[in-house]
């Protein structure tokens, strides 16, 4: 078994999600104002969603193909939220999705963690592309990508249905040509 | 639904695939040219791989997930490729695929087919969006969505590695909102 990566940025530390971060991962996902920004959260939220979600993040990375990392202030060992990166190896691509407790968003906080991740995703893993997807209606999470310099590739128009509703999804990319250009300036 | 649908358009049937058509399918499929405009299109192609594809037909027909239209001549019935909807119930959407034998290249069928499978989607099946895929190196693929007044919504620059190259795919998308402006 692999050791599992530590990501520093200067504010944050990212590492691996411990079975002593559910109840604050209960705490802080058991929100609405998370859920309908999310595609994979549900509302109400609670410890066997979260079993069940640390089940399937252990089993990918055993299997290498994702690393879901938790988000700490560095210094501080409390779970602000969570960054994740899965694999497709056959296309050396990979998907990012992330949430961020509600008491620590407009900080910058993700933006910081999505450059620790990108870095990663093309200097250690080696990809050739990393996207990202955000509901239309969440520009606060598209800035995240905008903020790192990720291109907008598709505006995927109801393209999911939930809770009654037509969901466009926007993706943004960043291949690796492109990010070699945005750290060679 | 029952029985299969059948679709007409001014010089195809769509319909079932019939176990009579596996010798076409397999001459026509059994061509890299086709293979290479396809996601997954077994090279070469033998006749387990065409049983498999009606196998597929039929069962997605059964459980309502899948329609696989043989293109047929309207005058033989002769088959000539196929187009299938890949359905996503739980959001009202569905994703169009298709290929033409190379002899019937450049004709304007997958064009006329598209059509009918469109109207059959959102008027029968009532879907909300229909969308469909080509790689950026297949651009008479795009110009079967375009001449229906389908939408680009994505350019996926590297998104599949295939034949030992990037390959982008380029996807179109019609929303039953969009598609009903068009028969305005």
């Amino acid at each position: 078994m692999p050791e599992f990566p530590t990501l520093h940025t200067p504010r944050l530390t990212l590492g691996q999600i411990e079975v002593g971060d559910i109840p604050a991962i209960v705490k802080y996902a058991n929100n609405p104002n998370i859920s309908k920004m999310l595609r994979s959260v549900p509302y109400p939220y609670d410890e066997d969603n979260a079993i069940g979600w640390l089940n399937r993040i252990r089993t990918k990375f055993e299997q290498k193909k994702g690393y879901a990392f938790r988000i700490s202030l560095t210094n501080e060992d409390g779970y602000i939220g969570n960054i994740g990166i899965g694999i497709k190896e056959a296309h050396q691509k990979a998907m990012v999705g992330y949430w961020l407790a509600e008491p620590f968003w407009g900080k910058g906080y993700m933006t910081e963690a999505m450059a620790a991740v990108l870095k990663f995703g093309f200097e250690e893993l080696h990809l050739n592309k990393i996207c990202a997807t955000v509901l239309a209606d969440n520009p606060a999470s598209g800035k995240v990508m905008i903020k790192n310099g990720m291109i907008k590739e598709a505006e995927f128009v109801d393209d999911e249905f939930k809770d009654g509703k037509f969901l466009t999804i926007m993706q943004y990319r960043l291949t690796k040509d492109e990010y070699k250009a945005l750290n060679n300036k | 639904m029952t029985t299969f649908p059948t679709l007409q358009t001014p010089r195809l049937t769509l319909g079932q695939l019939e176990v009579s058509d596996i010798p076409r399918i397999m001459k026509y499929a059994d061509n890299p040219n086709i293979a290479n405009n396809l996601r997954n299109l077994p090279q070469p192609y033998r006749e387990k791989d065409a049983i498999s594809w009606l196998h597929m037909a039929r069962q997605g027909f059964d459980n309502e997930t899948v329609y696989i239209f043989k293109l047929g001549l309207k005058e033989t019935n002769e088959f000539i490729g196929g187009m299938g909807l890949h359905l996503k119930k739980e959001h009202h959407k569905a994703e169009v695929g298709y290929w033409i034998g190379e002899p019937f290249w450049n004709k304007g069928y997958a064009t006329e087919a598209l059509r009918a499978i469109l109207k059959f989607g959102f008027e029968e099946l009532e879907l909300n969006k229909i969308y469909a895929m080509y790689y950026d190196f297949n651009p008479a693929s795009g110009r079967v969505m375009e001449n229906n007044g389908m939408i680009k919504e994505a350019e996926l620059v590297d998104d599949e590695f295939k034949h030992g190259k990037f390959a982008a795919h380029i996807q179109y998308r019609l929303t039953k909102r969009e598609y009903e402006h068009l028969q305005k």
